[in-house]
């Protein structure tokens, strides 16, 4: 079995793709504004060329780099390259100002052992999670979704009425097309290309590159002055780092990895929350936000370790975790690998490659990361009014090679520009997503659960694990009311 | 302001849904759900969250009496005014330029000029930016038609036309 998994990762094109993959997420990482999402939905288009193990392949190497990416910026301007790298930024730069060869580099290895802490887990609890999913019905399944769906309006939204208006928007988008349990052609308008509804790629594109863009380009373009990397003494921080913080690098990772895992919650939430957790529980708490390593080496560990919990949801129940392995689900669906307890029966070779390919993608990191750090400087050089046109042709390219239509390319525009207005307006992108993503399964489990009880809501509660999930997801929605009145009381 | 926007938006959302499932049925026989039950309940959340939204925000402008701020925001700040918008405007005017002319010219010199006039647009030189938009070309040639073996769109011209 192992000489067979070897066999299959250790392909010259699975690594040329990992290896690849790894310097596209360092290029798009270490670029302040462009984030991990936008490089993952940039790649998708070419994972469809591939042979299904390359193209995950390609999405988790390129992923883990990306988030460790976003912490050079942060070290050497004080601006985060992605969202997951801003609750280190205030420490990160003060460390970098005299040492930032030294702190990326003690930042590169907790991100290589947060990850592979994450993958670890991963690898041992979802079988597990599988086994007992195989006995979910449409019920626990409608649950589920939902639940998920929840856990990303009230965690990333700022307001939870928008977050519904974008997961209600992301469902609309998903209802375009055949109906899925008659079969009944829905909202298309008379034109054929919507009948298979809107294609699931150039969506992504649309809705995470080109607001991306958009914002980009209307920045005022700033040339970044960057001081000689120097690198005295490197190993020594490294390794007194390791010695001093091994406990904070484990709990961050293991906080890091259970926040992935839950839907909605993604790599950002992860790191502020182990940031948070590691100053409670510090000898020097007073140090944090003026730049302590440990605050550091808590958010990075946990930010690499959630990238790898968030898969676990994904996997096991074809939940996403957070908006990377949303879109992971669509490559994973392009290629017919449906996720859920059965992928782990039907495909258990190429799930266990899988496995391999996180540890192996982590450990290449090293590389990779020590790479960048050392071109680093040249890596942010690069101009945004040369970037931003580059990555629009490769938006339309990729949305276009999918299916060969360029009816697709203008969804993924019309689409583009209707995500920037939503993200002005405060309507939270990545619940609309996963709202496109999960809307048909949402649909198909409660109108059959409907038709089983012919309309009697009870069955909704009648199974136990149904039951728990109900209480789950209402929780969910009243903790943030229970949470607003107690600061009402204690002011 | 924004608040007001997205209301509107899910109310005339609830709507637009209604009114575009009117021909769909609710139910296909008594105690199954048909194809428009679904997108019904969505456009009944829609027109709640909406109205909410709009009671929320009237009650906090209300408790702050910000209703002349309000009116003054909307006519002292016009689309032109406001740089980022103008500047996300003209790239996306470019993209939409871009992608009509795609099936006259062909993908590769619609993109070659699409990089290119941007670059230029947005301050790069004229030099820098051909050397740039031409390696850029080359590269997208060698990924997906060499490497990955991607049918790009032929120019409806012919093949007298770079595609």
């Amino acid at each position: 079995m192992i000489f067979e998994i070897l066999q299959l990762v250790l392909q010259p094109h699975v690594l040329f793709a990992i290896f690849a993959a790894e310097l596209f997420g360092v290029f798009i990482g270490a670029m302040p504004g462009l984030t991990a999402t936008m490089a993952t939905a940039l790649l998708v288009p070419f994972t469809y060329f591939m042979d299904p193990l390359a193209g995950i392949s390609m999405i988790i190497a390129m992923a883990a780099v990306a988030i460790f990416a976003g912490d050079i910026p942060a070290v050497l301007l004080k601006i985060p390259g992605t969202p997951a790298s801003a609750a280190q930024t205030i420490d990160a730069y003060q460390l970098g100002r005299t040492k930032p060869i030294q702190t990326l580099s003690t930042d590169l290895v907790c991100s290589v052992i947060g990850g592979i802490v994450g993958s670890l887990i991963l690898i041992f609890t979802s079988p597990l999670l599988a086994e007992f999913a195989v006995n979910f019905s449409s019920v626990e399944y409608f649950w589920l979704t939902l639940w998920g769906l929840s856990m990303a309006i009230v965690i990333s939204s700022e307001d939870p009425l928008k977050g519904v208006l974008g997961v209600v928007i992301g469902f609309l988008i998903a209802t375009i097309g055949i109906e899925p349990v008659y079969g009944y052609v829905r909202f298309t308008f008379g034109k054929v290309e919507l009948l298979s509804g809107i294609s699931f790629i150039p969506a992504m594109i649309g809705l995470f590159a080109i607001p991306e863009l958009l914002k980009q380009i209307s920045k005022p373009h700033e040339r970044y002055l960057i001081n000689l990397l120097r690198g005295e003494k490197t190993y020594e921080m490294i390794l007194t780092a390791l010695k001093r913080f091994k406990a904070t690098i484990l709990r961050s990772s293991l906080i890091g990895t259970f926040i992935g895992a839950l839907p909605g919650a993604g790599a950002d939430i992860a790191a502020w929350v182990s940031y948070g957790v590691a100053k409670r529980v510090s000898k020097k708490p007073e140090e944090f936000g003026k730049g302590t390593l440990e605050g550091v080496v808590a958010a990075t560990s946990a930010n690499n370790a959630a990238l790898s919990g968030a898969w676990i949801p994904l996997l096991v129940f074809g939940i996403p975790g957070d908006s990377i392995t949303a879109i992971a689900l669509g490559a994973l669906m392009a290629h017919g690998l449906r996720p859920g307890p059965m992928l782990f029966q039907r495909h258990g070779t190429l799930i266990t490659a899988m496995f391999a390919v996180f540890i192996l993608a982590n450990l290449l990191m090293l590389l990779i990361g020590y790479l960048a750090i050392r071109l680093s400087s040249n890596i942010l050089r690069i101009p945004r009014n040369v970037l931003v046109p580059l990555i629009a042709v490769f938006c339309v390219i990729g949305s276009y090679a999918v299916n060969n239509s360029l009816f697709d390319v203008w969804c993924m525009l019309l689409l583009g520009i209707l995500g920037y207005f939503m993200e002005r307006l405060g309507i939270p992108i990545p619940s609309v997503v996963l709202a496109i993503i999960l809307g048909p399964m949402v649909e198909f489990n409660f109108i059959t659960t409907l038709m089983k009880s012919e309309l009697n809501p009870i069955i909704f509660v009648s199974r136990p694990v149904a039951a728990g999930l109900a209480f789950l997801t209402t929780f969910t929605w009243i903790l943030p009311f229970i949470r607003t009145k107690k600061l009402g009381i204690r002011k | 302001m924004k608040d007001v926007i997205v209301s509107i938006i899910g109310m005339l959302l609830g709507i637009l849904i209604i009114i575009l499932s009117r021909d769909l049925p609710i139910f296909i026989a008594k105690g199954y759900p048909g194809p428009s039950f679904f997108p019904l309940i969505l456009s009944a959340i829609s027109i709640l969250c909406g109205f909410i939204l709009m009671l929320k925000t009237f009650k906090s402008l209300k408790k702050q009496n910000k209703k002349l701020e309000l009116v003054l925001s909307i006519s002292q700040k016009g689309i032109l005014n406001n740089i980022p918008l103008r500047n996300a405007t003209i790239f996306a005017f470019f993209m939409v330029t871009y992608i009509l002319l795609i099936p006259y010219l062909g993908f590769f010199l619609v993109s070659l000029m699409f990089m290119f006039i941007t670059q230029t647009a947005y301050g790069v030189s004229v030099l820098k930016a051909l050397a740039i938009s031409s390696a850029a070309i080359f590269l997208i040639y060698m990924l997906f038609i060499v490497i990955l073996k991607v049918v790009v769109p032929e120019p409806i011209l012919g093949s007298l036309i770079f595609r």
